[in-house]
């Protein structure tokens, strides 16, 4: 076989392979320039936000205010700060919500609260506060859940416990573990 | 001891449910209740408030529960175990159903249900068919037994 001809094949496998390699993806990098680019930052930034739910008959169930909202489309994520979130049940008023700062997740329809999280009982019935680090919130449910610790407090009362669950319409407060209660009783 | 009542009371458990509309927690699971020198151990406890939050009963339930409390420094302490202990926060008393047994300062009382008020230190047992009240009172102590024969007159 004539050298020239062994010499003009290996060029072409060569050219080949660089245009399979450009084009065919082989050595796409995960972190290449432009990916990084589309990837990285939010689409879109709102500050000083305020808002209404309502449910299908056209009563509110929740407002909602945050300093800030950053959402990130890739991951359906939006960092919020500053929320506050108040809950409603047949018009009233039942629960407000606030932190530094908290996660939304699944379209916002679950919010992580953290950092100094207090939540207040609002209306008739036993006033009720708690302070925790952190507070899982599933705005559809209205249901509150956290396994960090937490403090609760009911007229003089006092209620520890380590994790908590609150289903805002049944009005119930389970602590799962470790509870402690100090109830202090008016001078006779 | 008289100072009892004033204290707050403090509960452990290993959870809790607290129905934030009627104030009323539900607690289970080794449970210890404490108020200045009274201790209650019981599986479970419930405690209701008024819309302020203020005790206004407070009933624990075991097999049995059991309570214990200094009443004066020199005797031991009182203790008493039921199916049930009610305790009436604002009248301050205590009323043991089921079972009930009372030991004070050397006496036993023994009953379906025995009532003890926190302030007076005041006992009434109550019996029913099945359990009548039994009461054991200790003789005095030798010393201030006076020696008599019969038909000697009163001193």
């Amino acid at each position: 076989m004539d050298i020239r001809n062994v010499v003009s094949l290996s060029a072409g496998f060569l050219l080949l392979g660089a245009v399979g390699y450009y084009w065919g993806g082989f050595g796409k990098s995960p972190l290449s320039v432009a990916h990084v680019s589309a990837t990285g930052l939010p689409d879109y930034e709102v500050t000083g936000i305020e808002g209404v739910r309502t449910n299908q008959s056209g009563q509110v169930v929740e407002l909602f205010s945050a300093q800030s909202i950053r959402h990130y489309p890739e991951s359906d994520r939006s960092e919020i700060r500053r929320p506050v979130m108040r809950f409603f049940e047949d018009g009233n008023e039942r629960w407000e919500l606030r932190a530094a700062q908290a996660v939304g997740l699944n379209d916002n329809r679950n919010i992580s609260l953290n950092g100094k999280v207090q939540a207040e009982t609002l209306g008739e019935g036993q006033s009720v506060s708690l302070e925790t680090d952190m507070l899982e919130v599933d705005r559809d449910e209205q249901v509150l859940r956290t396994d960090s610790a937490v403090a609760i407090r009911s007229g003089n009362n006092i209620l520890d416990s380590l994790g908590l669950h609150v289903d805002i319409r049944g009005r119930i407060l389970e602590l799962p573990a470790q509870v402690r209660g100090i109830y202090v009783l008016p001078s006779h | 001891l008289p100072g009892d009542r004033d204290q707050p009371i403090s509960v452990s458990a290993d959870k809790a449910s607290f129905n934030e509309k009627t104030g009323t927690a539900l607690y289970s699971g080794n449970i210890v209740i404490q108020q200045g020198t009274i201790r209650i151990a019981a599986d479970e406890l419930v405690v209701t408030t008024d819309a302020k939050g203020t005790v206004i009963t407070a009933v624990a339930r075991g097999n049995p529960a059991t309570f214990e409390q200094k009443t004066r420094p020199e005797y031991g302490p009182a203790v008493a175990e039921a199916q049930e202990v009610i305790y009436q926060a604002v009248e301050g008393f205590l009323t043991f159903n089921g079972k009930a047994k009372l030991k004070q300062e050397g006496a036993s009382f023994q009953g379906a249900s025995i009532s003890y008020s926190l302030e007076r230190g005041e006992i009434e047992a109550k019996g029913d068919k099945q359990n009548r009240v039994q009461l054991v009172f200790p003789p005095p102590p030798r010393e201030s037994r006076i020696s008599k024969k019969l038909g000697d007159s009163a001193p």
